[in-house]
């Protein structure tokens, strides 16, 4: 009889575990050093792409400057960041967010955080990635050629208590302003043309007349990179031609706020911490104007002639591709504080002038209404951060 | 009686069943050792993939912000460059007294709008601050430069947060920048630098590596081992994509970075030797004056 041996040892199976284990964990361990590396190159390509989406954003904002929302803002932190939601970058790759502070009146920082399109997702371990970065930008302002207070293509006749002041005045309640700067010229006119005062009238500034030759059309019409035309495309206000009276002014809504979808609303100068005192708009008259009232502040564009009655004053930029005639000036100092430029001819004060009509040259109100009317562009060196 | 009969292994049995152990076990061996070769060469590679995956990683973030154009490139060669190395920003909110003496100016930088790799340090820092001059133009914006020599924390003037005084003496202005009232305004940025060299050296252990030598201080290692005196290469170009040899014109920097393992990997043939690997990529200056 055949007998079974019942306690048959031996070691091969054992052996095979052991050795099945020991190269089952080293394959593991290569395969888990081979993801980990695949993981970080992937992560390499996603913090790229996160990168990029932030430049994408930064150069979109800039593209596409929001001159309602950011240059209508007090600088920081007198009014907190602007903020920028959640927008797909164009090249579909990811989305950006950020804000926009505005760090003076010329001088934004974009703060712009970029994620990629798997950690926008929230499909990357760990949370995904963000790349912030900043932009530098500064107001790259209308070219006007400013050297008077007043620049006509023809003739001027100033008579009763018309002033022309090329001296730099700062409007009254203008706070922010820095010190005044140089005078310019009283009028500065075209050669050939002349400048008479009769009365009381009078014309001051260094020089208070300057004939000048270069004073051409293009000088009323062209603003460096940009004409009339596209400039009065522009403009936040386009109304017709018309007698105004005295419906110029500034509007609050319920809520406090500067109302801005009120046609007559423009901008508050001479109460410039008021809510309507960020609000400086480009207003086209599309024809002859008569105003009486009351203020507004910005820049100014009439495609024909200008009248200007009682106390109306305008803080800011004119220009007039017509004519100019003002009269009265209640109980205002002056009609115009700024520059104006008008390319016809321009006849102040006559025999119906009472109190004050006064064109005076404010630094400090070009500037304003250039860095709030004017879109953003990168500074001029040294514009791009690395945020953290 | 019946007797069990109990029968042992025989020699040949046993000769049998220890060649058959013998080769298995050989077999084994020869999986364990060839898996360990790959598993460490897998890591040496691995290594030396995030090593030079690294260099351009800290290059193009130095690189990137400079301004060669204005100087911030002091040297640069094949296997080295001096630059300006940019590592805190901010904005200021209180502006130095200008149109006098120009040392010991105090500017003062808001704390809720800096930025950087670490804080404002008088030991090594220079500073670059904003200058508006005219603010009806943008001809003449640009930088003046000072040498940091104190921080202190202090107040925004306009609204009473928190900032920081630094107090700088200030390098005398260059035309057509003009020591005037209100030429540095409220919101102007500020940078503020230390002088860095990056450069290929041996190091003691007889190895290459990248470094990082800032201004009076030792050079360290930050990226290595690499091939060689050549385990980095740099070349710069111009605006027009040419090469250049003139620092102010550089406007972008070609980075090849050449690595090698830091232990000899074992081949399949039995030799030893360090694997390498390269990346190459190309930085454009994003600081450079425009106009």
């Amino acid at each position: 009889m055949k007998q079974v041996l019942r306690n048959e040892r031996g070691m091969a199976l054992a052996l095979a575990i052991v050795a099945m284990v020991i190269v089952g964990a080293l394959v593991a361990g290569a395969l888990f050093s081979g993801t980990q590396e695949q993981r970080m190159a992937e992560s390499s390509r996603f913090q790229q792409q996160s990168f990029g989406v932030a430049e994408a954003g930064a150069s979109e904002l800039i593209r596409t400057w929001n001159t309602t929302t950011f240059n209508g803002r007090r600088a920081y932190p007198q009014d907190s960041a602007a903020a920028i939601a959640w927008t797909n970058a164009a090249s579909n790759t990811g989305s950006y967010n950020g804000s926009v502070f505005k760090l003076a009146d010329n001088l934004y920082l974009f703060d712009v955080t970029g994620r990629d399109t798997m950690s926008r997702a929230n499909r990357l371990q760990g949370g995904g990635f963000n790349q912030r970065l900043g932009v530098l930008t500064r107001i790259k302002p209308l070219q006007v050629d400013i050297q008077a207070s007043l620049t006509t293509g023809n003739s001027d006749q100033l008579a009763g208590q018309a002033t022309v002041d090329g001296n730099d005045h700062i409007p009254p309640g203008w706070l922010t302003c820095g010190p005044t700067g140089a005078a310019l010229a009283g009028v500065r006119s075209d050669k050939g043309t002349t400048v008479d005062t009769t009365g009381n009238a009078s014309v001051r500034g260094s020089p208070a007349v300057l004939i000048d030759s270069t004073v051409t059309d293009s000088t009323f019409t062209k603003f460096g990179s940009i004409n009339y035309a596209q400039l009065s495309a522009s403009a936040n206000v386009t109304v017709p031609g018309q007698n105004f009276s005295n419906s110029i002014g500034p509007v609050v809504n319920g809520a406090g706020q500067c109302d801005l979808t009120v046609q007559t609303n423009w901008g508050d100068g001479v109460n410039p911490l008021s809510p309507c005192g960020t609000y400086f708009p480009i207003v086209h008259i599309t024809g002859d104007a008569t105003i009486d009232g009351v203020q507004g502040q910005g820049i100014l564009l009439i495609d024909g002639s200008l009248s200007v009655q009682g106390g109306f004053q305008w803080f800011g930029i004119t220009i007039i591709q017509g004519q100019l005639k003002t009269s009265g000036g209640g109980s205002t100092d002056a009609h115009f504080w700024g520059a104006t430029m008008v390319h016809d001819s321009v006849s102040f004060g006559t025999n119906t002038l009472s109190g004050h009509a006064n064109i005076n040259y404010s630094q400090c109100a070009v500037l304003k209404v250039l860095n709030a009317t004017a879109k953003g562009a990168l500074m001029r060196s040294r514009s791009w951060v690395q945020l953290y | 009686m019946h007797h069990l009969t109990r029968r042992g292994f025989s020699l040949i049995e046993l000769m049998v069943a220890l060649v058959l152990l013998g080769m298995i076990s050989a077999a084994v061996y020869q999986v364990l050792v060839s898996d360990q070769r790959i598993y460490q060469a897998q890591t040496q590679k691995i290594d030396l993939q995030q090593n030079i995956r690294a260099a351009v990683t800290i290059l193009p973030a130095e690189f990137r912000v400079l301004n060669a154009s204005d100087g911030d490139i002091y040297a640069m060669g094949a296997d080295s460059i001096k630059i300006r190395a940019m590592r805190v920003f901010g904005v200021v909110c209180d502006t130095p007294i200008l149109g006098g003496a120009l040392g010991g100016r105090g500017v003062t930088v808001r704390n809720a709008l800096t930025f950087g790799s670490r804080a404002f340090s008088s030991a090594t820092d220079s500073l670059l601050i904003y200058y508006e001059g005219n603010a009806g133009t943008r001809n003449d914006d640009g930088w003046v430069s000072g040498d940091l020599i104190g921080t202190v924390a202090a107040l925004c003037v306009p609204d009473g947060r928190p900032g920081t005084k630094l107090t700088t003496n200030l390098k005398p202005f260059l035309l057509p920048k003009q020591n005037l009232p209100g030429a540095i305004p409220l919101g102007a940025p500020v940078w503020a630098f230390e002088v860095d060299t990056y450069r290929v050296y041996q190091a003691p252990d007889g190895q290459w590596y990248l470094g990082l030598r800032p201004a009076g201080g030792a050079i360290q290692p930050l990226v290595g081992p690499l091939i060689g005196a050549n385990g980095m290469t740099l070349s710069y170009f111009d605006a027009a994509g040419a090469v250049t040899a003139v620092p102010a014109n550089v406007a972008q920097i070609e980075i090849r970075v050449r690595g090698q393992t830091a232990q000899p990997i074992r081949l399949a043939d039995g030799r030893q030797m360090n694997q390498v690997d390269s990346i190459l990529t190309r930085v454009a200056l994003r600081n450079n004056r425009r106009w």
